[in-house]
């Protein structure tokens, strides 16, 4: 058991999915204290909040923990744990709490507080503000969240996780070049969202 | 290379998937054409703006042990656990591993109940509002002449007299002149 949760080998997924379906349930312990910030930030990265990232990641595990029987180690545990978040994502209820949690602001919302001045005449003189990095956080997962499945968990899941785009089409039961597709829609979408921020004048100290 | 070829490899270009002659091409595009070149820019500026989520998400041990013992408490418990039903941990805030998973029964018979009044309401409007629809289905359907004669236009040439397309409006038209005649 002890070893199974300290050597869990090369891929330690699968080793400790393989203890937990011989009844080591500290081996599924071990699983989601190794990967439940990556589950989190999956869910974080997406557009929701903490709580929401944390119910959301609660479910991902609920369902690791419900597939213990019907597991079969045929490709990395990853890919089929990032199966099971595509599914939390495609599921309604988890989209709502997903997307009710961001709601995407153009930077000047961010400005200007209630009654604030007229803004200028020519108002594409004005220079954009410049964000704070929480806010500028926000509005990126904002734009994130705002893009329809699977479009957000492939730019999730290939940016983020180091997943290949071969990886991504075996997640969402894709062709690679569907998955290209895919990421470069995603890519322009969230690219057409960000676009208010790209100002030259603006320097968001990236 | 032109705009139109530089959209079609924008994909590749910002994958780093485009041969050597057609990213050099693209390069060189994207210098000259100010609409592409700032296209370009701007989708890696976004790429690049993404690196902000790269946070690292810290939670607590004890959290995380706290979630593994409620996903396997709640699904040893799926085949009885409701929706409503609450799980909390046995230890108190420190958690453990062993949860108590509590059950309310009375709300699902009441929830079985509505699903099923539901039901049968739904369906009997469904049925009702079929019903209605079918009796109010119009009788020209049944009338061979009219039947004749809309098959007469459905066949015509799509171009009218004049050589303008006919619309859907045209041929409705139509149909009624030939029902008045």
């Amino acid at each position: 058991m002890q070893d199974a949760v300290e050597q869990p080998g090369s891929d330690p997924g699968q080793t400790w999915m393989l203890a937990f379906q011989r009844g080591d349930e500290a081996a599924f312990t071990a699983l989601v204290g190794h990967y439940g910030a990556q589950v989190i930030g999956f869910f974080r990265r997406g557009g929701a909040d903490g709580a929401a990232a944390e119910d959301l990641a609660q479910e991902a595990f609920l369902r690791v923990a419900r597939a213990r029987d019907r597991y079969e180690p045929t490709a990395k545990f990853t890919t089929w744990l990032h199966r099971i978040l595509f599914r939390i994502a495609l599921n309604d209820a988890a989209r709502n709490r997903w997307r009710r949690s961001v709601g995407f602001a153009a930077p000047r919302e961010l400005e200007e507080p209630a009654g604030a001045p007229e803004p200028l005449a020519d108002a594409t003189a004005a220079p954009l503000p410049v964000l704070t990095r929480d806010e500028l956080r926000e509005q990126v997962r904002a734009a994130v969240a705002e893009l329809p499945e699977p479009q957000r968990t492939a730019l999730l899941l290939h940016r983020f996780e180091e997943c290949s785009q071969e990886e991504v089409a075996t997640t969402l039961g894709l062709t690679v070049p569907a998955v290209k597709s895919l990421l470069f829609r995603a890519r322009d979408n969230v690219r057409k969202r960000l676009a208010p921020l790209f100002a030259d004048e603006v320097d968001h100290g990236l | 290379m032109d705009c139109d070829r530089f959209r079609e490899v924008l994909p590749e270009l910002l994958a780093n998937e485009l041969g050597a002659s057609d990213l050099a091409a693209a390069d060189d595009h994207a210098r000259r054409c100010a609409e592409c070149g700032r296209e370009l820019a701007d989708h890696r500026k976004a790429w690049q703006l993404l690196g902000v989520l790269d946070e690292e998400i810290v939670v607590a041990p004890e959290r995380l042990r706290q979630m593994a013992a409620q996903a396997l408490a709640r699904a040893v418990a799926e085949p009885t656990l409701e929706a409503g039903a609450s799980i909390e941990p046995a230890g108190g805030a420190a958690g453990g591993a062993t949860v108590r998973v509590v059950t309310h029964s009375r709300w699902r018979l009441w929830r079985q109940v509505a699903a099923a009044a539901l039901l049968v309401a739904g369906t009997a409007l469904t049925t009702r509002v079929w019903i209605e629809r079918r009796a109010a289905l119009p009788d020209f359907l049944d009338d061979a002449d009219f039947v004749q004669h809309f098959e007469l236009i459905r066949d015509l040439p799509e171009l009218d007299l004049e050589g303008d397309l006919l619309d859907v409006d045209d041929e409705l038209l139509l149909l009624n002149a030939m029902r008045g005649a």
